[in-house]
C-alpha cells in the first residue's frame, strides 16, 4: 500500500494517518481512500469470522459506518488500523451472535488439497486454493470465539503481537498463551476432520 | 508427557522470542523430535490458513462507498422507524383493552345518566294519551 507522497515516503501507517485526518475534516474522499485500502482485508477477515458469505457485506460495510460515525473520537494512541481491526472485529461478534440460529457452516472432511497441504504437499494443494479456503472457513467456525479471533488476526491477517494485544485489549503475555491454546485447538480440529470419511 | 517448550514453538516462528530465547529455542528444537514435528506441523497448519486467506484476498469485493453507507444508515433508520412503530401499535392496543375492562366511575355514570334522562322524559311524555295530555293541559 505504500507509495510516494510529495516525493516522501511515507509507512502504510502514515498514509492510513494522514487520510483519517482529512477525513476527520470533512474529505469525503479520503475517508472513500480509506475503505478502498482497507476493502479488501477487511472482506476476507469477515469472511473467516463470521462463517457466512452472505453477511460479509453487511459486517464491512457496518463496520465503516461505524468508523465514519465515530472517526471524531480516534485520538491516533494506536495505529488506525488497529482502530478499524478492533471495530471490524466487534461487528462481525454481533453478527456471529445474531446469525448463529440459522448458521449452517459444518465441517465435514478436509478437502484432498487440505489434507495435501497438512501433509506437507504444498504444490498439490495450491490448484485447489478454493477448496482450502472453505474448509478453513469451516473449521474456524468450530473454534471458540476468542480462539477463532486470535487466529484471524495472527494467521490471516499477520499482525504483531503488539498489535493484536491492542486490537483485543489484552495483556502482551495474554496473547503469547491465548494464541498457543487457539493453535492447539485448531490443531485437534483440523486432525478430527482429516481423519473422518 | 509433553516437551514444556512446545508452548514456545508458535511464539519462535511468529518471529516474536527475543534474540536469546529464539537461539536457545532453536537449539533446543534441533535435538528434540517432538518438537520439530511440532514445529513442522505448526508451518504446514500456517501455510493452509495462509493460502485460504490469499484465496479469499483474490475474491472480487467492490470496495464500499458512501452510496452503500448512505443505503445502510436509511435501512437502519426504517429499522428503526418499523420497531418503534410496533412498539406505539402493541402499547396503544393494551391502553385499549383496559380501557374496555375498567368499571366506569361514579361520576362518569351520573354524567352517562344524565344525558340520558330528558329523551327518557320525551318518551314518557309521548306515550301517555293525547286526550290526557290534554287534559293535563300538557297539550293546548
Amino acid at each position: 500500500m505504500a507509495s510516494a507522497d510529495h516525493g516522501e515516503q511515507l509507512s502504510d501507517a502514515d498514509q492510513d494517518l494522514k487520510l483519517l485526518r482529512r477525513a476527520q475534516q470533512g474529505d469525503d474522499a479520503a475517508f472513500e481512500e480509506l475503505m478502498t485500502r482497507y476493502s479488501h482485508l477487511f472482506h476476507a477477515l469477515a469472511f473467516f469470522l463470521v462463517g457466512q458469505a452472505a453477511d460479509v457485506e453487511d459486517v464491512v460495510q457496518d463496520t465503516f459506518l461505524a468508523v465514519y460515525e465515530s472517526m471524531g473520537s480516534f485520538q491516533a494512541r494506536s495505529s488506525v488500523k488497529t482502530w478499524l481491526s478492533a471495530i471490524l472485529l466487534r461487528r462481525a461478534a454481533l453478527c456471529h451472535r445474531s446469525r448463529r440460529a440459522r448458521r449452517s457452516a459444518q465441517c465435514g472432511r478436509l478437502s484432498e488439497a487440505s489434507r495435501a497441504l497438512l501433509n506437507g504437499n504444498a504444490a498439490a494443494s495450491l490448484t485447489a486454493a478454493c477448496d482450502v479456503q472453505m474448509d478453513v472457513m469451516a473449521v474456524l467456525q468450530t473454534l471458540q470465539p476468542e480462539h477463532r479471533e486470535i487466529v484471524v488476526l495472527r494467521e490471516l491477517d499477520g499482525m504483531s503481537y503488539q498489535q493484536i494485544a491492542e486490537v483485543l485489549n489484552l495483556p502482551a503475555g495474554t496473547v503469547e498463551s491465548r494464541l498457543f491454546r487457539a493453535r492447539q485447538e485448531l490443531k485437534l480440529r483440523l486432525k478430527a476432520y482429516g481423519e473422518q470419511g | 508427557m509433553e516437551c514444556p517448550q512446545r508452548e514456545r514453538l508458535g511464539t519462535l516462528l511468529d518471529g516474536e522470542l527475543a534474540a536469546a530465547d529464539r537461539a536457545a529455542c532453536e537449539e533446543h528444537v534441533l535435538g528434540c523430535v517432538e518438537c520439530t514435528l511440532e514445529l513442522e506441523y505448526l508451518k504446514q497448519m500456517s501455510l493452509l490458513l495462509s493460502v485460504a486467506m490469499q484465496a479469499t484476498r483474490r475474491a472480487h469485493h467492490p470496495p464500499v462507498t458512501f452510496t452503500d453507507l448512505k443505503q445502510r444508515k436509511l435501512l437502519r433508520w426504517s429499522k428503526g422507524l418499523a420497531l418503534a412503530a410496533s412498539f406505539l401499535f402493541a402499547v396503544s392496543g393494551f391502553l385499549l383493552l383496559a380501557e374496555g375492562g375498567r368499571a366506569p366511575s361514579s361520576a362518569d355514570v351520573a354524567w352517562e345518566q344524565a344525558a340520558v334522562l330528558p329523551q327518557v322524559a320525551m318518551v314518557q311524555m309521548e306515550s301517555v294519551d293525547p286526550v290526557a295530555q290534554k287534559l293535563l293541559g300538557m297539550r293546548p
